[in-house]
């Protein structure tokens, strides 16, 4: 079945996994800015990443046929630096028009501080500003709830916003509902350690329906696995789970959620593969 | 919601080894906590492991229990932060 992967951090991982991806169905990715395992001293230094982003590797995916789609921001561990963040987001316009470029992401807190909110509020600002759409990360483990609840209070307080052009990210159980009654896209991460399997991720689609969800592996530096989504696909079809549904839910929804963006362009490929309703293999 | 197309029966036969390796799993821990030195009975962590398994076989939370217990590894959310932190917005 064909799949995007709508957030995974390529510039940390291999071309064999791209190869590798291509194999298992991918034919698009997105690829939101994040913490590089280390702080960038200066603008140059995330100017630099963003160049990577909408230059190299957009080309490194084509070699195997895969869309490359890009976000940009200051991730919230680096924002606790509120003044190169404010040199950040006053140099991120230079690359909005860039082929590929979805919007803001993946902003977000991670200690739920308020130098992360400060900056959070001025990237929603950006966005809101330049009509871009947004990406947001969600704090891990203990912090997660309390960092989701300030995060939908600090979108529900801005008007401007157009909640079905923002998704908010590695979304559990807990969470999910929240993001999801509030009229936001909601992601969830399937993460080997920490966040979610791909058994829960079935589950919260059996809870919420396939409305608004997105299924991603996050793939990053850390211990992750790019090849989750396919993880996903197969557990859905081995709950017997229709193929209309799965293909929802890892392909027509994440075309929906970027379509938004005025930087989306996307040829699909011919599509022929069992309809709902018809055995697999027959 | 989305109609389950496996019925209770076809889970639990889906999962039950699958539970019985994890059930197991946490009491060989437990084992390798009570062989070791020393005491956690007051530990936090320990307090939140046995709430959590209590969550496991309360009827009250059917249908829910993985919520309940991400809800107890989860700091409070306190819908003031913004006048706690004061954040201001300009
Ligand atoms: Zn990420």
């Amino acid at each position: 079945m064909y799949y995007f992967d709508p957030h995974i951090h390529m510039v940390s991982r291999t071309t064999d996994d791209y190869e590798t991806l291509a194999k298992m169905g991918c034919i698009g990715v997105s690829e939101p800015a994040f913490w590089a395992g280390y702080d960038r001293g200066s603008v140059d230094g995330f100017r630099d990443y963003f160049h990577q982003l909408t230059d190299f590797e957009p080309k490194r995916a084509s070699w195997y046929g895969i869309a490359h789609y890009t976000w940009l921001c200051i991730n919230a561990k680096e924002a606790e630096n509120v003044q190169l963040s404010r040199e950040v987001i006053a140099m991120i316009p230079e690359f909005l028009d860039c082929p590929g470029v979805l919007g803001i992401g993946e902003i977000g807190l991670n200690k739920n501080t308020k130098n992360e909110a400060t900056v959070f509020l001025e990237h929603l600002d950006l966005a809101a500003r330049t009509g871009e759409q947004i990406l947001i990360h969600t704090p891990h483990l203990e912090d997660k709830y309390q960092g989701t609840r300030m995060i939908l209070d600090m979108l529900c307080d801005d008007s401007r916003l157009d909640r079905q052009r923002v998704c908010v990210d590695h979304v559990e159980e807990h969470t999910a509902k929240a993001v999801l009654d509030e009229g936001f896209w909601a992601g969830m991460t399937l993460y080997p350690v920490s966040k979610c399997t791909p058994e829960r991720a079935v589950d919260i689609v059996e809870k919420f329906g396939p409305e608004r969800l997105l299924v991603n592996s996050a793939g990053d530096w850390g211990p992750s696995k790019p090849t989750a989504v396919p993880d996903f696909i197969l557990e859905m079809r081995l709950r017997g789970h229709p193929e209309s549904l799965i293909r929802r839910v890892v392909y027509d929804n994440p075309i929906k959620f970027f379509s938004q963006s005025r930087n989306f362009h996307f040829d699909p490929p011919q599509i022929d593969e069992p309809r709902a309703d018809e055995p697999i293999g027959v | 919601m989305t109609v389950l197309p496996l019925d209770a029966e076809a889970v639990l036969t889906r999962e039950q080894l699958k539970v019985r390796a994890k059930l197991i799993e946490i009491a060989a821990i437990f084992d390798r906590i009570d062989r070791a030195e020393g005491s956690v009975d007051d530990d936090v962590r320990m307090t939140e492991i046995r709430e959590s398994i209590a969550i496991l076989s309360e009827q009250s939370h059917r249908g829910a229990r993985a919520e309940r217990i991400q809800m107890i590894y989860s700091r409070e959310f306190d819908p003031n932060w913004q006048q706690n932190l004061e954040l201001t917005k300009d």
